[in-house]
């Protein structure tokens, strides 16, 4: 198997895009992915595409051969990954792999969604059908229910109140006023976040990540051919994949994800390396409280102290292990499918040493991981700055 | 969910209807064709007995299709007497009044109607007792 980089990365303005299509965001991201690597679209050898539903939000299957369309490469091999809200992540484990087992040289891959043409209550439809629909959503589950579900549990063991939740939402926003490609380029208050509407109890807005359009987009090509492109080449170290029960409720513990321990864990073993090494992360936080129970179930944080690690600024932008510099899926936006893959582009332009305003200093090793459904599928991927 | 796909589930939503592997006594809630661990498909039907607790909940202020006028609705996940686990709306029940490990009791309930086909989905919500 062969040693993997990233050598191009690309993403839109995430927020509300107004009359674009999903397959025109990709082209956008792709196309600033492949400038930045040097390579042009006869280049590409492969595509892989994560959306979680052009189906649902723009009544289009059948997405894959849209991006090589869009692109003109006609005939170059496109296919759609599906993994809910970890599609994205997906997407680029399949780069990887395709590349690492020596079936292709030069490897686009992408992601998006189109999810502002859609009421809430249709949006909310949606991804719940990413839960069991006849045993969850049926009986009316949404998301922030699941997770409204953990969040009471993780209270009930732990202490995590509110006040720690918010400082997720809090730190994230404040993060993304440094990201021009951020829906939200704002700070937001603890009164604000802790007095906005509940969407499911204890959830409420602010604890919510956002509706979004946008796509993302990656360049991968072999370790040992990085010096034949422009492209800044990082070097993937790990990555892992996960799945656990598609409802909730078959879970005996709902203060952890099983698959974020499992995938981080194989992760790490893949790349030699523990959560100690790890400079800085970008998470899952569709929810406060996701981000919270991940950076536990990831290794950093003892079970029980994600929330205090967030209060007392450990994983702020200047704390000793940031997490979600970018702003998150909270303030930086949450298109589905872009949203693993836009994971990767931070991770890369961090390592790089290109992330603007909110660069991190002395950063070697970025982590991911890319959450769907209510955990039932993971992945993670462990990062290391190239040469 | 359509027509067709309510019809052929409405055997485990409107009876609480499951399986047992006759191999090794494992059930499953909703009818599944194959036990999951020993792969035999020698199952029986199992119908659920409705009596079970309140393990989590939460209140829904912001729902899906076919429930806007429910909200706010009280969902939680329940654990039957036979230790099998399901998910569903708690009636008749305010978050304040819900507790982890209340007794509740399964009902047969109106869920929604459904907006691709018009049809009414029937199936089951859990009612606190005592
Ligand atoms: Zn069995």
């Amino acid at each position: 198997m062969r040693d993997v980089a990233i050598i191009g990365v690309g993403m839109t303005k995430f927020g509300q895009l107004g009359r674009v299509t999903s397959r025109e965001l990709i082209a956008s991201a792709a196309v600033e992915a492949m400038n930045d690597a040097g390579v042009t679209p006869k280049d590409i050898e492969a595509n892989y595409v994560g959306i979680l539903s052009s189906d649902f939000f723009e009544h289009q299957m059948h997405s894959a051969p849209g991006v090589p369309d869009y692109l003109g490469m006609h005939n170059t091999p496109s296919t759609r990954v599906e993994a809910a809200c970890a599609s994205g992540g997906l997407s680029v484990m399949h780069a990887i792999m395709a590349v690492a087992g020596g079936f292709y040289d030069t490897v686009l891959a992408t992601g998006a969604e189109k999810m502002t043409n859609l009421p809430t209550n249709h949006v909310t439809e949606g991804l719940a059908m990413c839960a069991d629909d006849v045993y969850e959503l049926s009986l009316g589950i949404t998301f922030p229910g699941a997770f409204a579900m953990v969040a009471r549990a993780h209270e009930a063991q732990f202490g995590t109140d509110a006040e720690q939740r918010a400082a997720v939402a809090v730190k994230n926003h404040k993060n993304a006023t440094k990201n021009p490609l951020a829906q939200y380029q704002k700070e937001i208050t603890f009164e604000k976040a802790m007095n906005s509407i509940m969407i499911a109890d204890p959830l409420r807005l602010f604890d919510c990540s956002p509706i979004t359009d946008g796509a993302a987009a990656v360049v991968v090509v072999p370790w040992e051919d990085r010096h034949k492109y422009e492209g800044q080449a990082v070097k993937v170290r790990g990555f892992a994949q996960a799945s656990e029960t598609m409802s909730l409720h078959d879970r005996t513990d709902i203060t952890s994800f099983n698959t974020t321990k499992i995938a981080a864990r194989n992760a790490f073993k893949r790349a030699g390396l523990e959560p100690k090494d790890i400079d800085f992360a970008e998470v899952h936080d569709c929810f406060t409280i996701a981000e919270i129970v991940a950076i536990e179930d990831m290794g950093f944080f003892k079970k029980g102290e994600g929330g205090k690690a967030a209060l007392n600024g450990d994983t702020a932008a200047d704390g000793h292990l940031p997490i979600n510099v970018s702003g998150g899926l909270k303030a930086k936006g949450h298109p589905i499918g872009a949203t693993g893959v836009a994971q990767i582009v931070e991770v890369s332009k961090q390592l790089r040493g290109t992330a603007g305003e909110r660069q991190l200093s002395d950063v070697e090793f970025g982590m991911t991981q890319n959450l769907g459904g209510s955990g039932s599928t993971i992945v993670c991927h462990i990062l290391e700055r190239g040469d | 969910m359509g027509v067709a796909e309510s019809w052929r589930t409405n055997q485990s939503r409107y009876l609480m209807e499951g399986r047992k592997c006759t191999k090794c006594k494992t059930l499953y809630f909703p009818i599944r064709q194959h036990c999951a661990k020993c792969m035999d498909d020698s199952m029986e039907r199992y119908i659920f007995d409705t009596k079970g607790k309140i393990v989590e909940f939460t209140r829904i202020e912001e729902a899906p299709q076919g429930f806007e006028l429910m909200v706010p609705y009280n969902y939680g996940i329940v654990e039957l007497d036979e230790g099998v686990r399901i998910s569903c709306q708690i009636i008749d029940s305010y978050s304040k009044d819900l507790e982890v490990g209340m007794p509740v009791e399964m009902t047969f309930r109106l869920l929604r109607k459904s907006e691709d086909q018009g049809i009414l989905q029937y199936g089951f919500k859990a009612l606190p007792i005592e």
